[in-house]
């Protein structure tokens, strides 16, 4: 299954290329603005669909366009909360599937269009369903597309959980206070044909998405689920966890979740892997989040560099961990991608070089 | 009308609503008390997770056998409202400024996967699709490709909506590989 194409439509850039550039000199889009820490699209964007459409016709850029016209391809999108803000004028709009459909009708190489919408985890679980959909021949190509906004709707919620940080947020750090609220939009195509793209693509082995059964909202402190979601996925990929180079983590910057994911990271003997979260450079981007990240981690591995975890300083938990304070060069082959979210959801892909 | 209807092959359960005289909070409390259920937590749940939660258990007790291997049972869920009945509510709660967590946290369509891996403790895999109509050939083909690689070894799949008080649920339990029209058959 390769993997490639990836686009971010994010307040730091219109492309994957320009984004990860901005990210490697250290810049973030995370500002200060009534009152909270955001990222955010200047001009304000009202709408996420024009931003998926965007950041999909930038993605089909990178592919060939006869050999997708030729196959089946499936449209995945990834998101939470749409067109959250037709809520109260147009609430048709507001039905997420709003966005699979228009989105179907605008682009003619798509033959069918679907929506995955399980909170902070929809963008890897879309992965992993594009990987299944592939390998069982119900398609041969599989767009992903994530993108949520950084709405009043959400904002509100946030902040009545006490989650949102008084300063810029800073993942895995001791003294980490809670997350900033992102909004982009990020595609990443699938295909079981390699010459689909312009790009050497990477390898994406698989991944599975494991519910912990434990609490609502609550992170489980013993991490199961995320364990068990990881265990799995080594499993299915037929990887040993000393085969991983680094880690991509979900790394929201709250005091339950980072503790979390620390924990099971290190029950797993990743305490020397390279780990970075990306939530410092542009927030919490919700159903976007795992597509812009892991479309970031791409490019990290086409640049063998991976991207210091800005806003983390200092090392908070009882076992140490790899937790990147610069940018590092290193030779990066095979990567493990993680998400965890609301309703108990834990994911975890694996994705290589070829 | 509300009806609650067991197919002969008693692995189905569907509830539909489409009237105003029987609303939806009394039809979900009055299930509850029915099924004797003793789960307080039932009470802080929105409609679209009671429903779930209902569905649910009716769908356990007549399987009982089915749902012996707790990490093992895959959910995988659709609809069409998302969690926009939750929505209504918390975005009138920022007009009138009474924002709740225990609003927003139902503000996302896959916690009634959440809530139910909850209820009967299964650690397993579980996926919300959303669409206009139901798509048994989705449902059909991700349950298939879940058992097929043997990722579990059976499924709750359906249908689950709630929009004020419209709502309904077709949900059915599998163990073997199912076609799209035996799916249909199922839950249409």
């Amino acid at each position: 299954m390769f993997i490639g194409a990836e686009n971010i439509i994010s307040p730091l850039g219109n492309s994957a290329k320009e984004t990860f550039l901005r990210m490697k000199n250290g810049e973030g889009s995370i500002k200060y603005k009534d009152g909270l820490f955001l990222s955010t699209f200047s001009p304000l964007q009202d709408e996420i669909l024009p931003l998926l459409i965007d950041s999909i016709s930038d993605s089909l850029s990178f592919v060939n366009e006869t050999i997708l016209l030729k196959s089946k391809t499936l449209l995945i999108v990834s998101t939470t909360k749409g067109e959250i803000n037709s809520i109260n004028s147009h609430i048709k709009n507001s039905h997420l599937s709003y966005l699979s459909d228009n989105i179907k009708t605008f682009f003619n190489c798509i033959d069918k269009g679907i929506v995955v919408s399980t909170a902070c985890v929809s963008g890897l679980q879309s992965l992993i369903i594009a990987n299944d959909m592939i390998n069982h021949n119900h398609y041969d190509n599989v767009i992903i597309c994530g993108g949520d906004l950084a709405s009043q709707f959400v904002i509100t919620g946030f902040k009545s959980f006490y989650a949102l940080s008084d300063a810029p947020c800073s993942p895995f750090d001791k003294d980490r206070k809670g997350l900033n609220i992102g909004e982009a939009a990020s595609t990443i195509i699938m295909s079981n044909n390699r010459n689909l793209y312009k790009e050497t693509p990477l390898k994406f082995l698989g991944g599975c998405s494991i519910n912990d059964a434990n609490h609502i909202s609550a992170p489980d402190r013993e991490a199961e689920g995320l364990i068990k979601s990881i265990n799995n996925t080594l499993d299915i990929c037929n990887v040993m966890s000393n085969d991983i180079d680094f880690i991509n983590a979900h790394g929201t910057a709250t005091v339950y979740n980072d503790g979390m994911e620390a924990k099971a990271f290190s029950k797993l003997g990743f305490n020397n892997t390279p780990v970075n979260s990306l939530k410092g450079y542009f927030g919490h981007t919700l159903g976007a989040a795992a597509v812009i990240e892991t479309a970031i981690s791409l490019q990290s591995m086409k640049n063998n560099l991976l991207l210091k975890c800005k806003g983390f300083e200092n090392q908070d938990f009882d076992s140490k961990l790899d937790i990147l304070t610069e940018n590092r060069d290193i030779e990066v082959s095979t990567i493990l991608k993680t998400s965890s979210g609301f309703g108990g959801f834990n994911a975890s892909v694996i994705i290589q070089k070829i | 009308m509300t009806k609650t209807l067991f197919n002969k092959l008693g692995n189905s359960v569907k509830i539909t609503q489409s009237s105003i005289e029987n609303d939806i909070n009394s039809f979900l409390k009055e299930m509850y008390y029915k099924l004797g259920l003793d789960y307080p937590k039932f009470f802080k749940m929105d409609n679209l997770c009671k429903l779930g939660i209902i569905g649910t258990e009716l769908l356990c007790r007549k399987n009982k056998d089915l749902f012996i291997r707790k990490d093992r049972v895959g959910i995988i869920l659709q609809n069409k409202s998302g969690s926009l009945d939750s929505d209504i509510i918390h975005q009138q709660g920022i007009t009138n400024n009474t924002v709740s967590p225990g609003v927003f946290v139902y503000t996302l369509s896959n916690i009634v996967i959440g809530e139910i891996s909850i209820k009967h403790k299964w650690q397993s895999e579980g996926v919300f699709f959303i669409d206009e109509d139901l798509d048994t050939k989705l449902l059909s083909q991700y349950s298939n490709i879940l058992l097929k690689e043997g990722r579990t070894d059976l499924n709750l799949i359906g249908w689950v909506d709630v929009m004020k008080n419209q709502y309904s649920l077709k949900l059915c339990v599998v163990d073997t590989e199912i076609k799209d029209a035996e799916l249909k058959i199922l839950l249409v």
